[in-house]
């Protein structure tokens, strides 16, 4: 019966297999599809409405007002076929095919992880690129960006008060009294990120004297290593002078606006009290 | 005997807390380092500079930082990710050598706009007759563009 309507090339022919030397009208083919599925029980092969159907269709156009979507429905309706919809149509796959899709997919992730692994050990650091991608802007990012701040060249001064009149520091910090038998070696100044610092070195009979003044405006004070006790807290000029002793050596540290101020080295307590006077007279 | 061992057992305690108070204070004195700070600077693209100031008491071999660890954290510095260590046997520009101070700016990072930074500046100095360190944390800055 499948095979029925295998001569349509050369005209219609009979569902039912006789070959029909007239060529059957619309009208006809339409009775034969209704008796047709009169007679449907429901084994024979469904394919034949198909054929039928597309015998009518070839013995004229279909009419122009033809809804075929609505048709359809009336005709699921008229027999009691469920309808489908398309879109809500679950598409089952097999065992086998969820296997081969899986593995195809394995093999594809197997590949990208081997590929970024080689650039990865190559030197391009791939992996952490990929975690900056998740900044606002994309770019790629290498860690080894750094560069060195050269080196700022410095000045030279013969005493601390001149190296301070030359920044306009007229803030008294450079005390005038200091130890005997004391020989200046070099003033120097540095002027790093936001931050003027002015060392003064200077060696005595057994040891250094250092004078260290520093600008703390926005930048953390230092950290003063001492022994557990402070010495004396002298209050000369409204300012309080700490004064310390690291493991034997005498350290003055006090704070006068934004300058902080440091004296250490091999001295007594009374050359410090007296290098302390001298800066405000 | 046993009485003996409690006392024992109760002295030998009694000494380590001694001693858990004592390290922190014989810490504080140095031999070689005298005053020390250290801050980040947030530059413009996203710099992060560290700048390391330390003097010393006296000329010694090195001074300076012997190793800078950038750490970033993009949860306003509620946690903490080393991202970067630098050390002096590969910067040398960390130390200043035969000096008695260091103030200097040996590197610069490349953070990512809007993220906290801070370094942990691990403090040197040192001559032939041995060296000190010291651990300072920076206060944190924010990366901008």
């Amino acid at each position: 019966m499948s095979d029925c309507l295998h001569g349509r090339n050369s005209g219609p022919v009979e569902p039912g297999g006789v070959q029909d030397p007239r060529q059957p009208s619309r009208e006809e083919l339409m009775e034969q599809l209704a008796d047709y599925l009169a007679r449907w029980d429901g084994q024979s092969d469904p394919w034949e409405v198909e054929r039928y159907l597309e015998a009518i269709e070839q013995t004229g156009p279909l009419a122009p007002d033809l809804d075929v979507e609505r048709s359809l429905a009336d005709f699921h309706r008229k027999h009691g076929i469920p309808s489908v919809t398309p879109g809500k149509e679950k598409r089952r796959f097999s065992p086998r095919l969820l296997r081969s899709i899986m593995a195809r997919v394995a093999i594809i992730a197997t590949l990208l992880f081997a590929t970024l692994a080689v650039v990865q050990a190559s030197g391009f650091d791939i992996f952490g690129a990929i975690a900056r991608w998740t900044d606002s802007q994309f770019h790629f990012y290498r860690p080894d960006s750094d560069d060195i701040v050269p080196d700022a060249s410095s000045q030279e001064w013969s005493s601390l008060q001149k190296a301070l009149d030359s920044y306009g520091i007229d803030v008294p910090l450079a005390p005038t009294v200091l130890p005997e038998d004391i020989q200046s070696v070099d003033i120097k100044a540095e002027d790093k990120n936001r931050s003027l610092v002015i060392f003064a070195t200077y060696i005595l009979s057994d040891g250094q004297l250092s004078i260290i003044i520093r600008e703390k405006t926005d930048i953390p004070y230092s950290e003063s290593e001492k022994d557990p006790q402070i010495v004396d807290t002298y209050i000369v000029n409204n300012i309080e002078h700490k004064i310390m002793n690291d493991l034997g050596r005498i350290k003055v540290s006090w704070s006068n606006g934004p300058w902080e101020c440091t004296i250490y080295g091999e001295i007594s307590e009374d050359e410090a009290y007296a290098m302390i006077d001298s800066i405000y007279k | 005997m046993t009485h003996f061992k409690k006392l024992t057992a109760l002295f030998l305690s009694i000494v380590l807390c001694i001693s858990c108070f004592l390290i922190p204070s014989s810490a504080r004195s140095s031999l070689y380092i005298s005053t020390y700070s250290a801050w980040l600077t947030a530059g413009s693209l996203c710099s992060i500079s560290v700048t390391v100031d330390v003097s010393a008491y006296g000329y010694m071999d090195e001074v300076g930082a012997s190793r800078i660890e950038i750490l970033e954290s993009d949860d306003d510095g509620e946690t903490w990710e080393t991202v970067r260590v630098y050390l002096k046997s590969k910067y040398p520009e960390m130390v200043n050598t035969d000096a008695w101070y260091y103030y200097d700016t040996p590197v610069t990072y490349t953070g990512i706009r809007g993220r906290e930074y801070t370094a942990i500046v691990t403090i040197y100095a040192g001559d032939s007759t041995g060296y000190d360190t010291r651990e300072y944390t920076t206060p944190m800055v924010t990366a901008h563009k």
